[in-house]
This record gives C-alpha cells, structure tokens and sequence, in this order.
C-alpha cells in the first residue's frame, strides 16, 4: 500500500494516491462525512470508482497482456465499479475488460465468518493469464473479498491481484493476505484512498459513512441480493456474454 | 456397528483395575486441563474438522449400516479426536510444534500410546490405533521412522498442514478438497464453497460436548443458514426431483438449466452469464413458496425467472 498521511480526523490517514485537494480526497471525504441521500451517494459512489480506475491505472503495466476482470458485489455495481469501468473503457482498455458479479450473504457463527456467493454473473475470459481487479465500497474484515477471489482462483491463476476499495480498515491487507498462500498474496497489490482506525459495531468509522445498503437505499441484504443491476443488464444486451 | 461410548464412570473404574494409581492421577489431570481448553480454530479442531469431512465423504461413496461416532476430549491417555466405526477405532492426537520426540519430557508421547492402547485392548474395542498428527512435513517423516517398535503395528504418524486460516487450510490440503467437494451443496463446488463447508462442519465441531454419531453432527452444520453442505441422507436426496408442474413452468424460460442432486435447487443461464442456488434446500420453505410462485406465473424470460427468486 502507498505511504498514508495524517489528517484532522484522528481515526483517518490518506495514501498518495489521496493527496490534499485531490478529487479522489474529495469523493472519499463526501461518503464519509456528508449525509448525501442514497441518490447523491450513490453518485458520490460512482465518482470514486472513477478515481479508483485512475489510480488503478498507474499501476497496471501498459505492457501487460491478458483479460482484466473487474470483480465486484452487486450493491457496487451500478455506482463505484460501473465507474472504475467506464474509465478502463474509456482509456482504451474495452477489449479486455470483463465484468463479474457477485450476490454474497453474510453470517458470522462462532467467531466464524461466511459470505457464501449466493448468484454470479460472470463474462467468459480468457483463463491465461488474467488480471483480477477486486472492487469493493470498504474494505474492512476482508471476507466478502476472500470468498469472491477464492471463486475466481478457483478457474484461473492471474499475473497480477488488485483489491480496490475507497476505504480499507487498518491491517485489512494483512487479513486477506492471511487467507491465502503467499504465493499467491505475492500478487496482490492494494489500491485504496484512505485507511481508517477504529470500528464502531461491525461498521468502520468514518468509512463510507454507515452501512453501503442502507445509503444506497436498500432494505438488508435479501433485498440487495433480490436486485439486478442495470449495468449487468446492459452488458448483457450487448452481448458481453458469448451465445 | 461402532460401540455406544463407554460412560466415563464405567471408564474411570476400568483404569481403575488397569493402570497404578499415578497413573490414573496422571489422566485425571490430563483430562480436566483438556477439557478446560477453549474450542475455536485451534490446530487440533481444524485436524478434527478434517476428520469429519472424510468420514462423511466415505459413508457418501460406501454407506455403512450405522454413520461412525466422534469424541472430544475424552477420558482417554490419546484425546484430542477419537472416531468410531464399526471395524475400527482410531485415537489422534495433534501437536503443531516445530520439534517433537516419542521419549522426550515427564510423560513420553509413546507412553500415553502404549497405555492408551492397553485400555482400549481392556475396553474390547474393536481394531484400535493411535495416531500422531503434526503440522510440520520433515517431523511427520522423523517420527514415523523412529516409531518404537512396540508401537510399530498399531501406531502411526499423519501429516496435517497447520494454518491460520480455513481459506488458506483449503488451499494447502488436496485431500481435504477433495472430501469437502463430495459435501458440498451442488456437484461442481468452486473453493469458496468448500471454505464455507468446512466452516459449518468446524462450527458443529466446536459445539460437540462429549460424543456423537456424525450424523447428527453434519444435521448440526446443515442448519447454518445459508445452508452450505449438501442434503443427508444420500437415498432420499436422490430421488428429488421438481413436481412435474413446476418442470413443466420451467420449462418456457429460455436457456434455463437447473439440478437438484444434491438438494439444493441450483440454475445456470449461460446466455446471460448468470447462475445461482437457493440458499435454502429442497425440503426448506423458502424453496417450496418458489414452486409455488412458478407454478402460479410461469416465467417466459429470464427476468421473470430472476424476479421469482427468493
């Protein structure tokens, strides 16, 4: 992860790709700190993932081959992966983005936690070589990240893993790279704005400003695994997904 | 059929004939600070975990007339796991260290064996064998070459890799992939099923007091919701099938496939990209109100299909 750097909130340090007056300091401070509506957050939401495509791109190799699948849950797709998508599109990198999507529960049980993927749509890809590009609104126990990724390790062995997240609880690396051999935590690479301390219950404060469910207007976790993102259907009209 | 436990008093008043009385001060003490142990996902109960998942995957492949019975921490000199089936009956116990001798400190590794055999041998239980699990590869060949003679027909030494995480468990031990597939929900599970199989299996484990048929101990970790092991038992399982009018409402939804072998009602649309289960199985409510709304509006397109899912 980038070098962090202080700020007035006690609980909240900012990597490099975050600096003063950056957009990225602005779209990651708005979610936290503004009470935004769900549909103003939800544009905040997208804002951030199109920063987060910008600063992904500094750290992929112009020379690398091979497909990029941008992983996400299904309350990230419509706002922060769509923009992280339109961004790579936009920067000419259409041709080899795939989109996946996953709907998880979440329990925990006996200091245990699970967040068995529940429905997936997924875009064929090339198995060679991928990059995995891991998207989530926060990032703060790391289960949700390691079921999806497991899933994805399950069919291809990538190059390269980047987890990207507006928000990452401290030490949320270690945790996911504690899921995983070190062969293949080698490759993770992190990708985030700004790291905070503390927890308050399950939620990370100042984080994305409370639970991404409720901000963005859903009722629980049935509710959000009921939903079918627009960007999902679009891709699909357009026949992202091989007859 | 596997031998109901014997109780602990019947137990005491056998090592009571068997062994001196420093010795059966020696077991008292063994067990109380064993039992005082907080379960979780220590060393022994990820290799106990383990050993439910392969019995449970073997009685899949070769059912036997009765399932095999688990005990933890029990008045025994071998005490971390015990499993019980009909022909044998085998004592482990774990050790994730770095070094480890069969004659090394107060009360030698290959001492609690032989005594632990005596009493099983006193007990008439059928087949017994002790057996050493550690974490560390070299140590597991060490120990299997210097394994006293005495111990030699009975004993035996496992490798079982140590970890800090289930997920990172899974993806050292082939094995242990390989039993968990055979339990998971649908036939061809991803890893992440196999990580939140093992989870339900190793929550039952932590809540076992004593001993049980495990049976009862995978009906344990089925009842997580969402459920994440496959349906028991495997006769009645296979033969669900869908209601011929919920077939027949299936049926106009283009490109639709789905399976209930495992009984869990999972589905694929490969033009679309999609797939799915049900988070419940097929004797569970949830799945039976979404017969019931498929019967009622047959879906035409994969949306209506989406909508009527739970």
């Amino acid at each position: 992860m980038k070098n962090s750097m202080k700020n007035h909130d006690p609980n909240r340090s900012y990597t490099t790709y975050a600096a003063e007056g950056s957009t990225a300091r602005k779209w990651v401070d708005a979610v936290a700190y503004n009470k935004s509506p769900p549909e103003k957050y939800a544009s905040e939401m997208h804002s951030l993932g199109q920063e987060l495509a910008n600063a992904l791109l500094t750290q992929i190799d112009p020379k690398s081959h091979g497909d990029i699948c941008v992983v996400c849950t299904a309350e990230d797709a419509d706002y922060l992966a769509r923009g992280l998508v339109e961004i790579l599109e936009r920067r000419g990198l259409a041709d080899r983005v795939r989109f996946l999507c996953m709907w998880n529960a979440r329990r925990e049980f006996d200091e245990l936690s699970v967040s068995p993927v529940l429905k997936q749509y997924e875009e064929q890809f090339n198995h060679h070589k991928p990059i995995f590009v891991i998207i989530k609104s926060i990032i703060s126990g790391a289960c949700v990240v390691k079921t999806n990724l497991t899933r994805m390790l399950s069919s291809a062995t990538p190059s390269k893993i980047f987890v990207v997240s507006p928000v990452m609880l401290n030490d949320a690396d270690k945790r996911l790279a504690d899921e995983f051999p070190a062969k293949i935590a080698s490759k993770f690479e992190f990708v985030t704005f700004a790291i905070d301390m503390t927890r308050k219950g399950s939620t990370v404060v100042p984080g994305i400003g409370g639970s991404v469910y409720e901000r963005l207007g859903f009722e629980g976790e049935a509710d959000k695994n009921r939903y079918y993102p627009s960007i999902v259907k679009e891709r699909q009209e357009r026949d992202h997904v091989p007859a | 059929m596997p031998k109901k436990p014997i109780t602990q008093h019947a137990m005491r008043k056998i090592v009571g004939v068997v062994f001196d009385a420093d010795t059966q001060a020696y077991l008292e003490r063994k067990h109380t600070g064993g039992v005082s142990g907080k379960k979780g996902t220590r060393y022994e109960d990820l290799v106990a975990t383990a050993k439910m998942a392969k019995l449970a995957s073997d009685y899949l492949r070769k059912p036997a007339s009765k399932w095999p019975l688990i005990e933890e921490q029990a008045y025994a000199f071998v005490d971390d796991v015990i499993t019980k089936e009909a022909k044998k009956t085998r004592y482990y116990q774990c050790k994730n260290v770095k070094s480890l001798s069969w004659g090394g400190g107060t009360r030698p590794i290959k001492d609690d064996f032989r005594k632990q055999l005596q009493l099983c041998d006193a007990c008439n239980e059928p087949n017994p064998s002790v057996r050493l699990v550690v974490s560390k590869k070299s140590l597991a060949r060490g120990l299997k070459k210097r394994l006293p003679a005495s111990l030699q027909k009975r004993a035996s030494v496992e490798h079982f890799p140590a970890s800090s995480t289930v997920n990172q468990l899974i993806f050292k031990n082939k094995a242990l992939r390989k039993w968990l597939r055979s339990l998971a929900r649908k036939a061809h599970a991803t890893q992440d099923d196999l990580e939140v199989a093992f989870k339900a299996l190793l929550s039952a484990w932590i809540h076992l007091d004593g001993a049980s048929n495990l049976y009862d101990l995978v009906t344990v970790a089925r009842k997580q919701s969402p459920q994440v092991i496959r349906a028991f038992p495997v006769k009645k399982v296979s033969k669900v099938s869908a209601p011929p009018r919920f077939v027949q409402a299936l049926a106009g939804t283009p490109d639709l496939t789905y399976d209930l072998n495992r009984g869990f009602f999972s589905w694929n649309c490969a033009k679309k990209g999609m797939s799915g289960i049900l988070s419940e199985d097929c004797d569970s409510e949830e799945f039976k109100r979404f017969v019931e709304r498929v019967v009622k509006t047959p879906p035409t397109t994969f949306e209506d299909f989406w909508a009527q899912l739970p």
